[in-house]
C-alpha cells in the first residue's frame, strides 16, 4: 500500500551554526520526492530573527510550491510591539494569510508559555484552533503542560521529536489530554508506538523529519514497519495532520 | 525487488541482515522503556523486519555481572540457534581473575563470536582487564564491540592506543563513533589512520549525518549495522540503512557483509550461513 506522507517538521533557510543539506524550496521539494513525501509544513529560519520577514518568506515559498508546502509561522508573545501586531490585527492577519501552523520558541525568545506571559497570543491561536509546533528544547515543563492544554483547548500542541526515555511522560499525555500531539520521528523506545496505539489509538501521532538537519529514513522505518493497521499508518503519516488542519476555524 | 522498494512496502528485507549491536532482556534504567521483553518477542520482531540473526550482550551488562550476562546469552543462543549469537561481556570492575574466567568459559562456546565492552560505565579502555581482553581478541581475530557516546567514556586517545599496538585487533566502535556529527568526524579521522577500526551505526537519532555520509566518512567496507535493540527500537536504525539512497550493493555490505568479513578468520564462533536469500 502506498501511503500519502505529510511531513510536519521542515524548514527553509539557513539554521544558525549548521550546514543544511538544502536551504531553498527546490531543495526541499527534491528531498520530499526522494522520500515520497507528498506535502510538508515548513517555517523559514529567518523568522527566528525577524518574524515579519521570515514568515513572508515561508508564505512565498508555500505559494510557489503549488500546494506541496504549507507555511508555518513563527510568532512571539509580545503582541502590539514592533514585530507582532496587537490581538485583533494579528487575528485578521492570520485569517487572511492562513498559515498551516505556528511555531513558538518561548525559551529562546525569553518568555513563559502560559496564560500570564503569553495569554494574548495563546487566545488568538485558541480562537483559530491553530496548531502550535514546539521543538524539544522549547517544550513547556511537563508539569505545566496539562494546565496549558486545558486552558487553551482548541490549540493542538505538537511536541516535535518527542524522544526516547520519555514514555512515562508521553503515556499520560496521550491518554489524558486530547490536544497534545507527538511527532514520532525519534520515539524509539522499542515497540512503544505499537503499544500506545493499541491502548490509546493513533490519533495523536504525526510524522515529521526535521529536514534539512535530519533525513526521514529512520522515521519512515518506525512507521512503515510498525505492526499496526494500514489505517493507523495512514493516519500517522498524513490523516491526523489533515484532521488538525480541518479543525482550524478561519471564519 | 530493490531493498528500498521492499522498505517502502514494509516488507521483511530479503537480503541477509545481521544486527551486530543488541541487548536482550528489558531494562528500565535511565528512563528506558521497552514494550517487549522476551526473546520470543524479539525473534518475532526480527522476523517482521527480515533480520536473520542478532549478536547480543543482554541488558544485565549495565550492572556489570559477567556471569549473569554471559549465562543469559548462552541460554538464549542455545534456545534460538542461528538467530541469537553472543558477545563475551567483559566488566573490568569484577577484577582480572573474573575476566579470565569469563573468557576461558565462553570463548569455547561457539555461540560467542566476539567481545562487548561497556567502557566508561565500567572503566577506562586502557585498564589492565580490558588490555587482557583486547590482547585475547587480537590473537583470536574476533571483533570487539565497544561503547562510546559523545567522546566519552572511551576517548579517541584510548581507542587509538588499543589499535595501534594491536594491528590484528578488530575494534568496532558503537554509535557512529559518538552519537553526533562531531564525534563521527573525530572517529572517522582516526579510522583513516587505522584500518582495523570499524564503525557501528546504532543510536543515530541525534546525529545530523545520514547513512550516505557515514558511508563516505567511514568507508562502505567498514560500516556495521546494529540497532541497539531492544534498548532502542530496531526499526529506526534499520530504516536509516534501507530507506537511504545508497545502492543495494553497499546496503548489503552494511547490513551483513562487513560483519561476516570480520568473522572470516576468527577463532571464536561464527555466524552460520545466512546466504539463504
Amino acid at each position: 500500500m502506498e501511503f500519502k506522507i505529510t511531513d510536519v517538521n521542515c524548514s527553509l533557510g539557513y539554521p544558525v551554526g549548521v550546514r543544511p543539506r538544502f536551504h531553498d524550496l527546490n531543495g526541499l521539494l527534491q528531498a520530499m520526492d526522494t522520500y515520497r513525501i507528498s506535502e510538508s509544513v515548513a517555517f523559514h529560519t529567518e523568522a527566528l530573527r525577524d518574524a515579519i520577514m521570515g514568515n513572508r518568506l515561508a508564505r512565498e515559498a508555500a505559494g510557489e510550491s503549488v500546494g506541496r508546502v504549507s507555511s508555518c509561522y513563527v510568532l512571539r508573545s509580545d503582541l502590539g510591539g514592533s514585530e507582532i501586531p496587537a490581538q485583533e490585527e494579528l487575528l485578521a492577519q492570520l485569517r487572511a494569510e492562513r498559515p498551516a501552523a505556528v511555531r513558538l520558541y518561548p525559551r529562546a525568545d525569553g518568555y513563559i508559555l502560559d496564560a500570564f506571559y503569553a495569554g494574548e497570543l495563546l487566545e488568538v491561536l485558541n480562537e483559530l484552533g491553530l496548531p502550535v509546533l514546539l521543538d524539544p528544547d522549547q517544550y513547556p515543563p511537563y508539569e505545566s503542560l496539562p494546565a496549558l492544554a486545558a486552558s487553551f483547548p482548541n490549540i493542538k500542541f505538537v511536541l516535535l521529536r518527542q524522544r526516547i526515555n520519555q514514555t512515562r511522560y508521553t503515556r499520560p499525555l496521550v491518554s489524558k489530554l486530547e490536544n497534545v500531539f507527538f511527532d514520532i520521528s525519534i520515539m524509539i523506545d522499542t515497540c512503544f508506538i505499537e503499544e500506545a496505539i493499541s491502548k490509546y489509538g493513533s490519533g495523536r501521532f504525526l510524522f515529521g523529519s526535521a529536514m534539512p538537519q535530519y533525513l526521514p529514513a529512520g522515521a519512515l522505518g518506525l512507521i512503515l514497519y510498525s505492526r499496526i493497521s494500514d489505517d493507523d499508518k495512514a493516519a500517522i503519516l498524513s490523516g491526523n495532520w489533515r484532521s488538525v488542519q480541518e479543525g482550524i476555524r478561519w471564519k | 525487488m530493490e531493498i528500498r522498494a521492499e522498505a517502502f512496502a514494509g516488507m521483511p528485507i530479503s537480503v541477509p541482515v545481521i544486527d551486530a549491536h543488541t541487548h536482550t532482556i528489558s531494562s528500565s534504567y535511565n528512563g528506558w522503556y521497552q514494550a517487549i521483553r522476551s526473546d520470543v518477542e524479539f525473534i518475532a520482531l526480527m522476523d517482521h523486519l527480515g533480520i536473520d540473526c542478532i549478536v547480543t550482550a543482554p541488558h544485565s551488562l549495565i550492572g556489570g555481572d559477567m556471569e549473569l550476562t554471559n549465562g543469559i546469552t548462552a541460554a538464549s543462543a542455545a534456545a534460538y540457534p542461528d538467530r541469537i549469537y553472543g558477545y563475551i561481556f567483559i566488566c573490568p570492575q569484577r577484577g582480572m581473575d573474573a575476566v579470565k574466567t569469563a573468557i576461558d568459559k565462553y570463548s569455547v562456546n561457539p555461540s560467542f563470536v566476539g567481545f562487548k565492552f561497556l567502557s566508561g560505565y565500567h572503566g577506562s579502555l586502557t585498564c589492565p582487564e580490558y588490555d587482557y581482553a583486547l590482547d585475547f581478541a587480537a590473537e583470536a581475530r574476533c571483533p570487539v564491540l565497544c561503547h562510546t557516546w559523545c567522546g566519552t567514556p572511551a576517548t579517541f586517545a584510548d581507542m587509538e592506543n588499543a589499535v595501534k599496538t594491536r594491528p590484528g585487533l578488530k575494534l568496532v566502535m558503537a554509535h557512529q563513533g559518538g552519537g553526533n556529527a562531531a564525534g563521527t568526524d573525530s572517529y572517522a579521522k582516526l579510522m583513516s589512520d587505522y584500518p582495523n577500526l570499524y564503525m557501528e551505526i546504532c543510536g543515530s537519532l541525534y546525529n545530523t549525518y545520514a547513512m550516505e555520509d557515514y558511508a563516505v566518512l567511514a568507508g562502505e567496507d567498514r560500516l556495521i549495522f546494529g540497532s541497539d535493540a531492544i534498548n532502542l527500537d530496531p526499526r529506526f536504525d534499520l530504516g536509516q540503512v534501507i530507506f537511504s539512497t545508497l545502492t543495494d550493493e553497499v546496503k548489503k555490505k552494511i547490513l551483513a557483509g562487513n560483519f561476516l568479513r570480520l568473522l572470516e578468520d576468527s577463532q571464536l564462533g561464527r555466524v552460520s550461513d545466512i546466504s539463504r536469500r
